[in-house]
């Protein structure tokens, strides 16, 4: 994979990101932050953060809570021209357990999980 | 343990603070303080809490457009108290804010190196019988590994 062609975003999810009783966070909120890393790629590899014209599937895995910890990797899996097909992978690697020993206590995932997947064609202005 | 913590943001017209698109100081330390916090959570397993800053000096102004990374690395451990180092750095702008006139819709300037906006220094505390020992690095290692129901297509047109 070309070191230029990949970009990395890690995002916490807060309060202000909640839609669902819970503390649920919606699949929406993932897939904008899923755009926001593409479109990073999009200025890294294009100069311009261009716009995406389709969105090829997007599966989603697991579902974030307020206090998670998420990290996002993009890829251009396919350039044509001012095209890209970006696939964008999100993991969370901090929860918030559901029974924590102290209100403030957060535990590291020791293997991060899947979250959402998505494969988007973004093109540049 | 993981010494250094890193997240992202692209800031929008939601996070400018005036007409000029302007972000406040205060917008950056919502995201600082989630980076310290992370460096806390891989130290002692909790969220710790921030006693202060000190030394934050800002040599960057940050503006709707930018891409942005907030960075933490973990300089001292004391008994209950733990210090941060904290960088925010710009990666990309758009390309006006460069002063490039003729820009096209989207254009972006991505730079070879990134620019260190602020840096300072940050104290926490995480209280004794809080403290849970070294958790996991948290790290994403091979992200791309097979997919079942999301399978590899040969060919797709774009």
């Amino acid at each position: 994979m070309n070191e230029q062609q990949t970009v990395t975003f890690r995002y916490r999810m807060s309060n202000r990101d909640v839609f669902y009783l819970g503390g649920l966070i919606n699949g929406a909120r993932n897939i904008t932050l899923m755009s926001d890393t593409a479109v990073r790629l999009m200025a890294k590899v294009f100069g311009n953060t261009g716009h995406c014209v389709e969105v090829k599937k997007i599966r989603l895995y697991t579902p974030s809570q307020a206090g998670d910890y998420m990290e996002y990797v993009a890829r251009a899996k396919k350039i044509e021209g001012k095209k890209a097909l970006i696939e964008v992978r999100a993991f969370k690697v901090i929860e918030v357990p559901s029974d924590p020993p102290y209100p403030s206590s957060i535990d590291v995932l020791p293997e991060p999980v899947l979250s959402t997947v998505g494969q988007f064609v973004y093109e540049a202005y | 343990m993981r010494k250094v913590s890193y997240l992202s943001y692209n800031m929008t017209t939601a996070d400018a603070a005036n007409p000029d698109g302007l972000i406040s100081i205060g917008r950056q330390f919502d995201f600082i303080g989630d980076v310290e916090t992370e460096e806390m959570i891989l130290c002692d397993g909790d969220e710790s809490l921030c006693l202060g800053y000190h030394d934050v000096k800002c040599f960057k102004d940050v503006y709707v457009g930018d891409m942005i990374d907030y960075k933490a690395t973990l300089v001292n451990i004391g008994n209950s108290s733990r210090d941060c180092k904290i960088e925010v750095y710009k990666l990309a702008t758009p390309a006006f804010r460069e002063g490039k006139s003729d820009c096209k819709k989207g254009e972006m300037i991505w730079f070879d190196e990134p620019v260190l906006c602020t840096e300072g220094f940050v104290r926490l505390v995480v209280k004794k019988h809080l403290q849970r020992g070294e958790q996991p690095e948290g790290l994403v290692t091979d992200p791309w590994f097979p997919l079942d129901d999301f399978p590899e297509e040969d060919e797709v047109e774009i």
